[in-house]
Protein backbone atom coordinates (compact mmCIF):
# COMPACT_ATOMS: atom_id res chain seq x y z
CA UNK A 1 0.00 0.00 0.00
CA UNK A 2 2.79 2.29 1.14
CA UNK A 3 4.87 1.56 -2.04
CA UNK A 4 1.78 1.82 -4.57
CA UNK A 5 1.09 5.81 -2.71
CA UNK A 6 4.61 6.40 -2.91
CA UNK A 7 4.86 5.43 -6.72
CA UNK A 8 1.63 7.55 -7.07
CA UNK A 9 2.78 10.11 -5.97
CA UNK A 10 6.31 10.01 -7.58
CA UNK A 11 3.90 9.24 -10.81
CA UNK A 12 1.43 12.34 -9.84
CA UNK A 13 4.58 14.91 -8.98
CA UNK A 14 6.12 13.83 -12.45
CA UNK A 15 3.16 14.38 -14.42
CA UNK A 16 2.79 17.82 -12.59
CA UNK A 17 6.46 18.85 -13.44
CA UNK A 18 6.50 17.95 -16.98
CA UNK A 19 4.40 21.26 -18.49
CA UNK A 20 6.52 23.38 -16.07
CA UNK A 21 9.77 21.88 -17.76
CA UNK A 22 7.98 22.16 -20.96
CA UNK A 23 7.15 25.88 -20.48
CA UNK A 24 10.86 26.60 -18.99
CA UNK A 25 12.36 24.72 -22.30
CA UNK A 26 9.96 26.80 -24.45
CA UNK A 27 10.99 29.90 -22.75
CA UNK A 28 14.75 29.33 -22.71
CA UNK A 29 15.34 27.88 -26.05
CA UNK A 30 14.60 31.22 -27.84
CA UNK A 31 16.61 33.29 -25.63
CA UNK A 32 19.42 30.80 -26.11
CA UNK A 33 18.98 31.20 -30.21
CA UNK A 34 18.51 34.90 -29.82
CA UNK A 35 21.69 35.31 -27.91
CA UNK A 36 23.60 33.59 -30.50
CA UNK A 37 21.62 35.18 -33.50
CA UNK A 38 22.56 38.32 -32.55
CA UNK A 39 23.79 40.18 -35.73
CA UNK A 40 27.21 41.30 -36.08
CA UNK A 41 28.04 44.54 -37.15
CA UNK A 42 31.32 46.25 -37.71
CA UNK A 43 31.90 49.25 -35.93
CA UNK A 44 30.57 51.84 -37.99
CA UNK A 45 27.11 50.40 -38.28
CA UNK A 46 26.16 51.46 -34.87
CA UNK A 47 27.92 55.02 -35.17
CA UNK A 48 25.11 57.04 -36.40
CA UNK A 49 22.51 56.33 -33.67
CA UNK A 50 25.18 56.52 -30.92
CA UNK A 51 26.22 59.80 -32.07
CA UNK A 52 22.67 60.99 -32.79
CA UNK A 53 21.99 60.01 -29.07
CA UNK A 54 25.57 61.65 -27.81
CA UNK A 55 24.31 64.94 -29.37
CA UNK A 56 20.74 64.89 -27.70
CA UNK A 57 22.96 64.64 -24.49
CA UNK A 58 25.08 67.05 -25.31
CA UNK A 59 25.38 69.34 -28.71
CA UNK A 60 28.78 69.73 -28.50
CA UNK A 61 29.67 66.04 -27.69
CA UNK A 62 32.33 64.02 -30.12
CA UNK A 63 33.53 60.86 -30.57
CA UNK A 64 36.59 60.29 -28.69
CA UNK A 65 36.88 55.92 -28.35
CA UNK A 66 35.47 53.10 -29.64
CA UNK A 67 35.62 49.58 -28.78
CA UNK A 68 33.86 45.85 -28.81
CA UNK A 69 32.01 45.12 -26.21
CA UNK A 70 31.23 41.50 -27.17
CA UNK A 71 33.42 39.39 -28.79
CA UNK A 72 34.67 39.69 -32.19
CA UNK A 73 33.77 37.09 -35.08
CA UNK A 74 36.94 36.30 -37.90
CA UNK A 75 34.87 39.22 -40.21
CA UNK A 76 35.77 41.52 -37.61
CA UNK A 77 32.03 42.57 -36.92
CA UNK A 78 30.57 42.32 -33.28
CA UNK A 79 27.15 42.22 -32.10
CA UNK A 80 27.78 44.68 -30.17
CA UNK A 81 29.77 48.04 -29.88
CA UNK A 82 30.67 50.89 -27.66
CA UNK A 83 30.92 54.34 -28.32
CA UNK A 84 32.39 56.97 -25.66
CA UNK A 85 31.60 60.63 -26.31
CA UNK A 86 33.10 63.61 -24.91
CA UNK A 87 31.13 66.75 -23.86
CA UNK A 88 33.29 69.91 -22.78
CA UNK A 89 30.79 71.92 -21.72
CA UNK A 90 29.63 69.50 -19.57
CA UNK A 91 32.77 67.97 -18.87
CA UNK A 92 31.85 64.63 -18.94
CA UNK A 93 32.53 61.56 -20.98
CA UNK A 94 29.65 59.09 -21.61
CA UNK A 95 29.41 55.69 -23.59
CA UNK A 96 26.61 54.13 -25.78
CA UNK A 97 26.77 50.47 -26.37
CA UNK A 98 25.12 49.50 -29.35
CA UNK A 99 23.34 45.85 -30.27
CA UNK A 100 21.32 45.59 -33.11
CA UNK A 101 20.93 48.71 -33.49
CA UNK A 102 19.26 50.11 -30.55
CA UNK A 103 21.35 51.59 -27.67
CA UNK A 104 21.51 48.54 -24.88
CA UNK A 105 23.86 50.48 -22.38
CA UNK A 106 23.88 54.61 -21.79
CA UNK A 107 26.40 55.28 -19.21
CA UNK A 108 28.37 57.81 -18.04
CA UNK A 109 31.96 57.14 -17.54
CA UNK A 110 33.00 57.63 -14.15
CA UNK A 111 35.97 59.16 -14.60
CA UNK A 112 37.63 62.32 -16.41
CA UNK A 113 38.60 61.36 -19.83
CA UNK A 114 39.59 63.96 -22.19
CA UNK A 115 41.06 62.67 -24.76
CA UNK A 116 41.27 64.15 -28.96
CA UNK A 117 38.46 63.41 -31.31
CA UNK A 118 38.31 60.54 -33.40
CA UNK A 119 38.98 61.93 -37.00
CA UNK A 120 35.77 61.73 -39.28
CA UNK A 121 37.84 59.67 -41.72
CA UNK A 122 38.71 55.83 -40.57
CA UNK A 123 38.49 52.44 -41.74
CA UNK A 124 35.93 50.00 -40.73
CA UNK A 125 36.73 47.03 -38.43
CA UNK A 126 36.34 44.41 -40.88
CA UNK A 127 38.63 46.16 -43.06
CA UNK A 128 41.25 46.30 -40.66
CA UNK A 129 40.94 42.68 -39.31
CA UNK A 130 41.45 41.83 -42.93
CA UNK A 131 44.72 43.61 -42.63
CA UNK A 132 46.04 42.64 -39.57
CA UNK A 133 44.71 38.84 -39.51
CA UNK A 134 46.41 38.27 -42.99
CA UNK A 135 49.60 40.28 -42.43
CA UNK A 136 51.81 40.74 -38.89
CA UNK A 137 49.17 38.84 -36.57
CA UNK A 138 49.11 35.73 -38.83
CA UNK A 139 52.16 34.08 -37.30
CA UNK A 140 50.78 34.53 -33.88
CA UNK A 141 47.64 33.23 -34.60
CA UNK A 142 49.45 30.60 -36.48
CA UNK A 143 51.77 29.67 -33.67
CA UNK A 144 49.92 30.15 -30.65
CA UNK A 145 46.56 29.72 -31.36
CA UNK A 146 46.27 33.27 -30.83
CA UNK A 147 42.76 35.16 -31.24
CA UNK A 148 41.62 38.64 -31.98
CA UNK A 149 40.61 40.02 -28.26
CA UNK A 150 39.91 43.52 -28.54
CA UNK A 151 39.90 46.09 -31.35
CA UNK A 152 39.83 49.79 -30.35
CA UNK A 153 39.80 53.18 -31.84
CA UNK A 154 41.41 55.70 -30.43
CA UNK A 155 44.15 58.86 -31.44
CA UNK A 156 47.07 59.96 -29.61
CA UNK A 157 46.99 57.58 -27.07
CA UNK A 158 49.31 54.49 -28.27
CA UNK A 159 51.08 56.55 -31.19
CA UNK A 160 53.70 58.85 -29.72
CA UNK A 161 55.60 59.69 -32.96
CA UNK A 162 52.28 61.34 -34.62
CA UNK A 163 49.83 61.36 -31.80
CA UNK A 164 47.42 63.44 -34.04
CA UNK A 165 46.84 59.96 -35.86
CA UNK A 166 43.86 58.15 -35.46
CA UNK A 167 44.58 54.69 -34.72
CA UNK A 168 43.35 51.28 -34.65
CA UNK A 169 44.80 49.13 -31.75
CA UNK A 170 44.07 45.05 -31.92
CA UNK A 171 45.11 43.16 -29.10
CA UNK A 172 45.64 39.37 -30.28
CA UNK A 173 45.97 36.98 -27.38
CA UNK A 174 46.92 33.57 -27.07
CA UNK A 175 47.38 30.90 -23.91
CA UNK A 176 50.87 31.32 -21.54
CA UNK A 177 52.16 33.58 -23.99
CA UNK A 178 52.57 37.80 -24.41
CA UNK A 179 49.47 39.15 -26.16
CA UNK A 180 50.47 40.75 -29.47
CA UNK A 181 49.26 44.45 -29.93
CA UNK A 182 49.14 45.90 -33.27
CA UNK A 183 48.50 49.69 -34.31
CA UNK A 184 47.48 50.60 -37.58
CA UNK A 185 46.54 53.73 -38.87
CA UNK A 186 42.62 54.40 -39.34
CA UNK A 187 43.24 56.13 -42.45
CA UNK A 188 44.13 53.46 -44.69
CA UNK A 189 45.50 50.78 -42.54
CA UNK A 190 48.95 50.78 -42.56
CA UNK A 191 50.43 49.07 -39.94
CA UNK A 192 52.85 51.47 -38.11
CA UNK A 193 54.03 49.44 -35.24
CA UNK A 194 53.33 46.28 -33.19
CA UNK A 195 54.80 44.77 -29.64
CA UNK A 196 53.88 42.23 -27.26
CA UNK A 197 53.39 42.58 -23.85
CA UNK B 1 -15.87 -2.94 34.63
CA UNK B 2 -19.61 -2.59 33.30
CA UNK B 3 -20.31 -0.47 30.42
CA UNK B 4 -23.92 1.57 31.32
CA UNK B 5 -26.33 2.27 28.48
CA UNK B 6 -26.40 5.43 26.28
CA UNK B 7 -29.59 6.11 27.53
CA UNK B 8 -28.63 5.82 31.01
CA UNK B 9 -25.50 8.56 30.54
CA UNK B 10 -28.16 10.95 29.34
CA UNK B 11 -30.29 10.60 32.24
CA UNK B 12 -26.93 10.40 34.15
CA UNK B 13 -25.98 13.73 33.10
CA UNK B 14 -29.68 15.18 33.44
CA UNK B 15 -29.48 14.46 36.98
CA UNK B 16 -25.99 16.20 37.32
CA UNK B 17 -27.35 19.29 35.90
CA UNK B 18 -30.12 19.61 38.30
CA UNK B 19 -32.58 20.34 35.37
CA UNK B 20 -35.34 18.65 33.77
CA UNK B 21 -35.29 16.89 30.10
CA UNK B 22 -37.18 19.94 28.47
CA UNK B 23 -34.82 22.70 30.15
CA UNK B 24 -31.69 20.63 29.00
CA UNK B 25 -33.06 20.33 25.50
CA UNK B 26 -33.78 24.16 25.04
CA UNK B 27 -30.42 25.45 26.49
CA UNK B 28 -28.40 22.58 24.31
CA UNK B 29 -30.70 24.63 21.30
CA UNK B 30 -29.79 28.27 22.44
CA UNK B 31 -26.13 27.03 22.86
CA UNK B 32 -26.28 25.86 18.73
CA UNK B 33 -27.76 28.82 17.63
CA UNK B 34 -25.81 31.01 19.05
CA UNK B 35 -22.60 28.79 17.93
CA UNK B 36 -24.75 28.95 14.39
CA UNK B 37 -24.75 33.19 14.55
CA UNK B 38 -21.05 33.52 15.69
CA UNK B 39 -20.35 31.43 12.52
CA UNK B 40 -22.09 33.75 10.31
CA UNK B 41 -20.99 36.85 11.91
CA UNK B 42 -17.50 35.58 12.39
CA UNK B 43 -16.37 36.82 8.28
CA UNK B 44 -17.06 40.17 8.93
CA UNK B 45 -15.28 40.66 11.99
CA UNK B 46 -12.36 38.84 10.22
CA UNK B 47 -12.89 41.45 7.49
CA UNK B 48 -12.76 44.17 10.06
CA UNK B 49 -9.14 42.98 11.32
CA UNK B 50 -7.29 42.29 8.39
CA UNK B 51 -4.02 43.92 7.38
CA UNK B 52 -4.36 46.51 4.32
CA UNK B 53 -2.08 45.76 1.91
CA UNK B 54 -0.44 47.01 -1.37
CA UNK B 55 0.39 44.51 -4.05
CA UNK B 56 3.29 44.92 -6.46
CA UNK B 57 4.84 43.06 -9.15
CA UNK B 58 8.91 42.39 -8.61
CA UNK B 59 10.49 44.72 -10.83
CA UNK B 60 12.45 42.01 -13.73
CA UNK B 61 16.26 42.18 -13.11
CA UNK B 62 17.31 44.03 -15.77
CA UNK B 63 20.55 42.41 -17.76
CA UNK B 64 23.96 44.38 -16.59
CA UNK B 65 26.05 44.62 -20.16
CA UNK B 66 29.65 45.28 -19.51
CA UNK B 67 31.07 47.93 -21.72
CA UNK B 68 34.59 49.48 -22.76
CA UNK B 69 36.24 46.29 -20.93
CA UNK B 70 39.59 47.15 -22.14
CA UNK B 71 39.34 50.70 -21.63
CA UNK B 72 38.09 50.46 -18.11
CA UNK B 73 40.94 47.64 -17.16
CA UNK B 74 43.51 49.80 -18.71
CA UNK B 75 42.30 53.15 -18.04
CA UNK B 76 45.25 54.77 -15.68
CA UNK B 77 47.61 53.66 -18.50
CA UNK B 78 45.58 55.08 -21.11
CA UNK B 79 44.95 58.33 -18.95
CA UNK B 80 48.37 58.36 -18.19
CA UNK B 81 48.91 59.11 -22.25
CA UNK B 82 46.62 61.44 -22.75
CA UNK B 83 48.35 63.82 -20.31
CA UNK B 84 51.47 63.51 -21.79
CA UNK B 85 50.07 64.30 -25.57
CA UNK B 86 48.11 68.13 -23.22
CA UNK B 87 51.80 68.87 -21.75
CA UNK B 88 53.25 68.97 -25.49
CA UNK B 89 53.37 72.06 -27.09
CA UNK B 90 51.76 72.51 -30.38
CA UNK B 91 53.96 74.91 -31.87
CA UNK B 92 52.69 77.42 -35.08
CA UNK B 93 50.43 74.44 -35.91
CA UNK B 94 46.45 75.59 -34.68
CA UNK B 95 46.88 79.43 -34.98
CA UNK B 96 44.28 81.19 -36.93
CA UNK B 97 44.05 84.40 -38.06
CA UNK B 98 41.19 86.65 -37.19
CA UNK B 99 38.47 86.24 -38.78
CA UNK B 100 37.56 89.53 -41.56
CA UNK B 101 34.65 91.06 -39.78
CA UNK B 102 32.99 91.54 -43.24
CA UNK B 103 32.79 87.87 -43.82
CA UNK B 104 30.93 87.82 -40.21
CA UNK B 105 28.70 90.13 -41.90
CA UNK B 106 27.74 88.87 -45.47
CA UNK B 107 26.29 85.69 -43.00
CA UNK B 108 23.96 88.55 -41.62
CA UNK B 109 23.02 89.92 -44.97
CA UNK B 110 22.08 86.86 -45.96
CA UNK B 111 19.90 86.17 -43.34
CA UNK B 112 17.80 89.36 -43.98
CA UNK B 113 18.07 89.09 -47.65
CA UNK B 114 16.25 85.43 -47.31
CA UNK B 115 13.98 87.26 -44.81
CA UNK B 116 13.07 89.45 -47.00
CA UNK B 117 12.39 87.30 -50.12
CA UNK B 118 10.34 85.32 -48.04
CA UNK B 119 8.02 88.52 -46.94
CA UNK B 120 8.10 89.44 -51.09
CA UNK B 121 6.29 86.15 -51.54
CA UNK B 122 3.60 86.18 -48.53
CA UNK B 123 2.75 89.80 -50.20
CA UNK B 124 2.58 88.56 -53.68
CA UNK B 125 1.26 85.72 -52.85
CA UNK B 126 -1.94 87.74 -51.16
CA UNK B 127 -1.93 89.66 -53.85
CA UNK B 128 -2.95 87.57 -56.18
CA UNK B 129 -6.03 86.52 -53.63
CA UNK B 130 -6.84 90.22 -54.24
CA UNK B 131 -7.74 89.99 -57.82
CA UNK B 132 -10.88 92.24 -56.89
CA UNK B 133 -10.84 94.58 -54.06
CA UNK B 134 -14.18 95.34 -52.29
CA UNK B 135 -13.10 98.17 -50.19
CA UNK B 136 -11.05 101.69 -49.60
CA UNK B 137 -9.59 99.16 -46.83
CA UNK B 138 -8.39 96.66 -48.58
CA UNK B 139 -6.70 99.81 -50.54
CA UNK B 140 -4.95 101.14 -47.85
CA UNK B 141 -4.00 97.72 -46.62
CA UNK B 142 -2.35 97.45 -49.92
CA UNK B 143 -0.83 100.46 -49.80
CA UNK B 144 1.14 99.23 -46.56
CA UNK B 145 1.91 95.86 -48.52
CA UNK B 146 3.79 98.17 -50.77
CA UNK B 147 5.41 100.49 -48.93
CA UNK B 148 6.84 97.28 -47.06
CA UNK B 149 8.08 95.90 -50.24
CA UNK B 150 9.93 99.30 -50.86
CA UNK B 151 11.55 98.81 -47.83
CA UNK B 152 12.83 95.60 -48.42
CA UNK B 153 14.19 97.13 -51.46
CA UNK B 154 15.83 99.99 -50.14
CA UNK B 155 17.52 96.89 -47.93
CA UNK B 156 18.83 94.77 -50.34
CA UNK B 157 19.99 98.12 -52.65
CA UNK B 158 22.41 99.01 -49.52
CA UNK B 159 23.10 95.23 -49.18
CA UNK B 160 24.39 95.05 -53.17
CA UNK B 161 26.28 98.38 -52.07
CA UNK B 162 27.78 96.99 -49.52
CA UNK B 163 28.76 93.78 -51.57
CA UNK B 164 30.16 96.10 -54.45
CA UNK B 165 32.40 98.34 -52.46
CA UNK B 166 33.78 94.98 -50.94
CA UNK B 167 34.43 93.26 -54.23
CA UNK B 168 33.91 95.43 -57.44
CA UNK B 169 36.44 98.32 -55.82
CA UNK B 170 38.70 96.19 -54.24
CA UNK B 171 39.28 94.25 -57.27
CA UNK B 172 43.10 93.01 -58.04
CA UNK B 173 45.38 91.41 -61.04
CA UNK B 174 48.30 89.68 -59.51
CA UNK B 175 51.58 88.51 -61.48
CA UNK B 176 53.57 85.74 -59.59
CA UNK B 177 56.96 85.43 -61.07
CA UNK B 178 58.96 82.34 -60.36
CA UNK B 179 62.29 82.22 -60.27
CA UNK B 180 64.81 78.88 -60.22
CA UNK B 181 68.55 79.29 -61.05
CA UNK B 182 71.83 81.11 -60.02
CA UNK B 183 74.08 82.69 -62.57
CA UNK B 184 77.86 82.25 -61.63
CA UNK B 185 79.39 84.72 -63.75
CA UNK B 186 76.92 87.78 -63.27
CA UNK B 187 75.22 87.26 -59.83
CA UNK B 188 71.68 88.27 -60.51
CA UNK B 189 70.63 91.81 -58.16
CA UNK B 190 67.41 92.43 -59.48
CA UNK B 191 64.74 90.92 -61.62
CA UNK B 192 62.96 93.23 -64.36
CA UNK B 193 59.24 92.68 -65.92
CA UNK B 194 58.17 94.33 -68.60
CA UNK B 195 54.37 94.43 -68.74
CA UNK B 196 52.12 94.76 -71.83
CA UNK B 197 51.79 98.32 -71.72
CA UNK B 198 55.68 99.09 -71.75
CA UNK B 199 55.74 99.66 -68.28
CA UNK B 200 59.02 98.21 -66.77
CA UNK B 201 58.61 96.72 -62.81
CA UNK B 202 62.34 96.09 -61.05
CA UNK B 203 61.96 93.76 -58.68
CA UNK B 204 65.37 93.68 -56.24
CA UNK B 205 66.86 90.48 -54.63
CA UNK B 206 68.19 90.62 -51.10
CA UNK B 207 70.66 88.65 -49.95
CA UNK B 208 68.19 85.56 -48.82
CA UNK B 209 67.10 85.39 -52.24
CA UNK B 210 70.41 85.06 -53.93
CA UNK B 211 71.24 82.58 -50.85
CA UNK B 212 68.46 80.93 -51.76
CA UNK B 213 68.88 80.45 -55.48
CA UNK B 214 72.34 79.15 -55.69
CA UNK B 215 71.47 76.74 -53.56
CA UNK B 216 68.75 75.14 -56.10
CA UNK B 217 65.79 77.19 -54.44
CA UNK B 218 62.52 78.81 -55.74
CA UNK B 219 62.36 82.32 -54.98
Amino acid sequence: MSDRTRHGRRHGRGVGLRPAWALLLVVLIPSAAGAADRAPMAARAGLDIATAAAHLWSPDAYLIYVENDEPIDSHGTAPRWGYLFHSPGLNKSRVYSVREGQIVVAEELGMKFEAPPIAGEWIDSDAVLRIADGGVAHPFRLEHDGRLDTMMLLRGAVEENRPDRTTWMLVYTAPNVPALFVILDAADGKVLRLWRG
Amino acid sequence: MSVAPAGDARRGIVRALGMGPSQVAARVLTAVLAAALMACLEPGARAQEATVVRVERVRPKKEKLPTLRFLKENRDFIRAQYDLLRQKRGGDLGDAAEIDPRFLAYQKMLREALAARDTVAAADDSLKRRALLASIGDLARLEEQLDVMDRLLAGQRSRLSVLQEDFTGRQQTALIVVLKGFPARAPVAAVSITLEDGDTLTVPLTQAHRAALERGGIV
